[in-house]
């Protein structure tokens, strides 16, 4: 067993002796309650889906205890990566240590080329101070890289954006999908959280702005047979 | 599986007192949608419909037959190091098919007529339609001249493809691979031996006669983004010919089937579209919601907050991305090759005079295969996402001036995942067959008592079985509980074995056509029962209709390539949200059967098989159907 591993055990057992932060989360979301079906009628003009991905706004408190709006300074204009996640989750689903891996591939492009939002699925336990240990813990870069957590109401309707159940997401996950998107454009996708990590970076960069293409055509694929390439995929290395 | 007796069963209203009126579904508040999604979830397009269009007023768009190049305009030239084969399967013919962003009239009033931003190949959609001819392998060069993310009119495509010749017998590296795509600036060659399968086992490179495929389509595959990127206009068709289905109706070769060729064989593919208030097709995975600055994003408007991956549906019918269009038909046979392209519609299709009542067809085929002898036909034929059915209709029967129509009953649920299980009050006409001319006493085409033999299904060539479970769990579409991981392989399968697959909707309110790669399959039983002879559904498939609860069997071979290809479902929504997995042909004969790495969940049938008498659709103890 290593560290990391050893880590989120004794995290999420001993986490019964450290101090729970309560239901209640700073601030009050802007979003409505639901609305009714079919007449197009909906309760408050607020009640709205945001930018070209189709966000909901909602209030988040990040690790450090901010208050947060989590499209307007979390999503808008970014090229993202958002997943759930949970602190006592981590050691049987490790979507943390998989972002984390794909990370480290983005290097200095997190944070001005990618940002990561990991959203709490058990925002009662994942308080900004048991996050904060997390982090440091998992040794995950300050730059670029948000935890956050958000009511129950705004979690279901992020979770409802986030290709999941119109209910709050559960927090003992054993499958997901991470959303990646580029929202300047409104371009977004999924992919499965136990997918290589050069498997994530080459979709996510995908989504990248791109640039006109000058110069001669290059060939992409297939790759001569029996040459090294990535596993995944023909193309040429 | 959309049959009568279920569509009945789960409480359909049939069609009665039909209009001829141009109105699309016209559907009941949307049914209880299972387990996924809060009852209610509305598309865009109810409370803000498409433009509204004239139907039967622009005439059917027929994609030019795909010319060949030049070797020399192939720069730089093939690499033959790059294919499996490719000595075997020399390319006597090469391709150049560009994508690009293009504008395409869908319609021929305002706002249609300023045109809609498409992703096109050689300047159209669909793309042209390549015709191959067994023995005649052919080498397709694939550019990728999309403008690059955030450059182009398109915002919900992905500039990236992977174009994949649906259930054509090509090798892995030109199979259209979910994760083999391109990027703006770079291209990718396809080599396509037009070999019949099983020609190692005949040691030959002819191959089995029997496996011909007939009517095949090419489209998008690109992994995440093949919804949109087909919806944004990546399909086409291929059609393959051999010394029997000759193309030519006028063929005296004894054999020949001289089924209507030229402009009388014409090639159909229904796509359902939403647009925007300015005639631009929209993607619509929020349904209607209230959006702030809706101006900027075509109109779009109203009232539900959860993002669906169930499917798309689009309220306006295209054929040949024209909307609602007419053709006119001389009287006399037409083969005309119907195409269900998605992404999420379901049809229950006939060729009506009223709107309801099925005039008589002749089915000749079933998704890429002949069916062993034409079947007349008076009755909807279901037609699920990725499947075709190539239909002779004799027009000779009708009068100068009668008007036919490509009718659909079948009502799909608003959100896309599947049918509703009941019949639409209010017919959908598709398209617009309208009679011209006098009478055509010269016809000279044909259709033949009988098509092709099948390939016989030999039980003792099994080496193992397969249970590929289609299921949602937490939120997401899975295969035997896994979500699709390119550099993950579900099942090793060897070169020449054969296996028994069974594929299970373990869903009890969703739908999904689910389409394996490279081989065709052999339905032996549904729902436990055996699927013989006279059964519209007998024959051979490559895109399976898995209903709410279904459970289908079928006998396939894997032969002549290696390498990996997929199973997946092809409402291409729940395939982007990974629906899919891999499967792979390992080289020569087969591994022993402990060495398989199996991949799947433990309690399914894994075990080596080598034969099975209880499967034998026949029974009467023989091990050889067909």
């Amino acid at each position: 067993m290593n560290n990391r591993r050893k880590f989120l055990i004794n995290f999420s057992s001993g986490a019964a002796g450290m101090m729970l932060a309560g239901a209640a989360i700073a601030g009050t979301d802007v979003v409505a309650k639901e609305k009714a079906k079919y007449t197009g009628q909906t309760s408050l003009s607020t009640d709205m889906l945001h930018g070209n991905g189709d966000f909901p706004e909602v209030t988040v408190e990040t690790m450090n205890g901010e208050t947060l709006h989590f499209y307007k300074d979390l999503v808008q204009n970014k090229v993202v990566l958002i997943h759930y996640m949970s602190i006592r989750n981590e050691a049987a689903f490790p979507i943390v240590g998989k972002v984390l891996q794909i990370a480290k591939q983005f290097g200095s492009k997190l944070g001005t080329d990618v940002h990561i939002i990991s959203i709490s699925s058990d925002p009662k336990y994942d308080t900004p101070a048991r996050l904060r240990v997390f982090a440091k813990h998992m040794g995950i870069p300050k730059k670029g890289w948000s935890f956050v957590r958000m009511s129950g109401e705004s979690s279901t309707l992020v979770a409802s954006r986030m290709h999941g159940h119109a209910h709050m997401p559960m927090p003992m996950a054993a499958i997901d999908l991470i959303q990646y998107g580029n929202e300047t454009v409104g371009l977004w996708g999924g992919f499965p959280a136990n997918i290589e990590a050069d498997d994530a970076v080459l979709r996510v960069t995908s989504v990248f702005p791109g640039k006109p293409v000058s110069g001669p055509l290059r060939r992409a694929g297939p790759r001569p047979l029996g040459t090294p390439g990535m596993n995944f995929n023909n193309r040429v290395a | 599986m959309v049959t009568r007796r279920l569509t009945l069963k789960l409480g359909a209203a049939a069609g009665a007192g039909a209009l001829l009126q141009p109105a699309l579904a016209q559907v009941d508040p949307p049914p209880t949608n299972g387990l996924m999604f809060p009852e209610g979830w509305v598309p865009s397009w109810k409370s803000h419909p498409s433009p509204p269009v004239i139907p039967f007023t622009m005439p059917l768009f027929q994609m030019p037959i795909a010319k060949p190049v030049p070797l020399s305009q192939l720069n730089p030239p093939p690499d033959p190091s790059c294919h499996q084969r490719w000595n075997d399967f020399k390319p006597q013919k090469y391709y150049i098919q560009t994508l690009s962003e293009i504008k395409w009239m869908y319609a021929s009033n305002f706002p249609y007529n300023q045109g809609s931003w498409s992703y096109g190949m050689n300047g159209i959609i669909p793309g042209e339609t390549f015709v191959a001819k067994y023995g005649e392998p052919l080498f397709i060069r694939r550019i990728n001249n999309l403008p690059p993310v955030g450059q182009g009119n398109i915002k919900f495509a992905l500039p990236s493809s992977t174009i994949h010749t649906h259930n054509g017998h090509q090798a892995s590296e030109s199979d259209g691979f979910p994760a083999d795509f391109t990027f703006p600036g770079e291209y990718w060659d396809h080599h396509y031996p037009s070999v019949y399968a099983g020609c190692d086992k005949l040691g030959n490179l002819v191959g089995d006669p029997r496996e011909a495929l007939t009517t095949l389509w090419y489209h998008d595959h690109r992994l995440d983004f093949t919804a949109p990127n087909t919806y944004a206009g990546l399909t086409g068709f291929y059609l393959n010919f051999d010394a029997q289905d000759s193309n030519n109706e006028n063929d005296t070769t004894p054999g020949a089937f001289r089924l209507p060729s030229g402009k009388y064989d014409v090639p159909l593919i229904l796509h359902d579209v939403a647009f925007d208030k300015n005639g631009q097709a929209a993607w619509d995975f929020v349904g209607a919601v209230p959006r702030v600055n809706p101006e900027a994003r075509g109109g779009f408007d109203s009232h539900n907050t959860t993002y669906t991956v169930n499917g798309m549906i689009g309220d306006r019918f295209t054929v040949n991305r024209i909307i609602q269009p007419f053709f006119n038909v001389e009287r006399r046979k037409y083969r005309l090759r119907v195409l269900n392209g998605g992404p999420s519609r379901l049809y229950s299709l006939a060729f009506t005079m009223d709107g309801k009542t099925p005039e008589p067809v002749v089915i000749i085929t079933n998704d890429g295969n002949f069916i062993p002898a034409p079947m007349p036909y008076q009755d909807y034929v279901d037609i699920w996402p990725a499947q075709r059915r190539d239909i002779i209709v004799d027009f000779s029967k009708y009068k100068k001036g009668d008007k036919i129509y490509l009718t659909n009953r079948l009502e799909s649920r608003m959100d896309g995942a599947g049918q509703t299980g009941r019949y639409l009050q209010t017919n959908d006409l598709i398209m617009r067959f309208n009679v011209v001319g006098g009478a055509v006493n010269n016809d000279p085409s044909r259709i033949p008592e009988k098509f092709r033999d099948m390939p016989p299904v030999d039980l003792s060539e099994v080496r193992r079985e397969r249970e590929w479970k289609f299921d949602y769990t937490n939120g997401l579409w899975t295969i035997n509980d896994k979500l699709m991981d390119p550099n993950r392989v579900d099942a090793h399968i060897g070169k020449e074995t054969a296996e028994i697959w069974t594929i299970r909707n373990d869903g009890d309110a969703w739908s999904h056509p689910i389409h394996t790669h490279f081989e065709e399959g052999i339905i032996l039983e549904i729902n436990g029962k055996p699927i013989l002879p006279g059964d519209i559904r007998y024959g051979r498939h490559d895109t399976y209709q898995l209903g709410p609860g279904d459970e289908i069997k079928f006998f396939g071979r894997w032969r002549d390539f290696v390498g990996r290809y997929i199973i997946h479902c092809h409402n291409t929504v729940h395939e982007d949200h990974a629906m899919m997995a891999t499967w792979k042909i390992d080289g020569a004969g087969f591994p022993p059967c402990p060495s398989f790495d199996t991949g799947e969940p433990g309690g399914i049938a894994n075990a080596c098989k080598p034969e099975s008498p209880s499967i034998a659709p026949t029974g009467a103890g023989s091990k050889t159907i067909g």
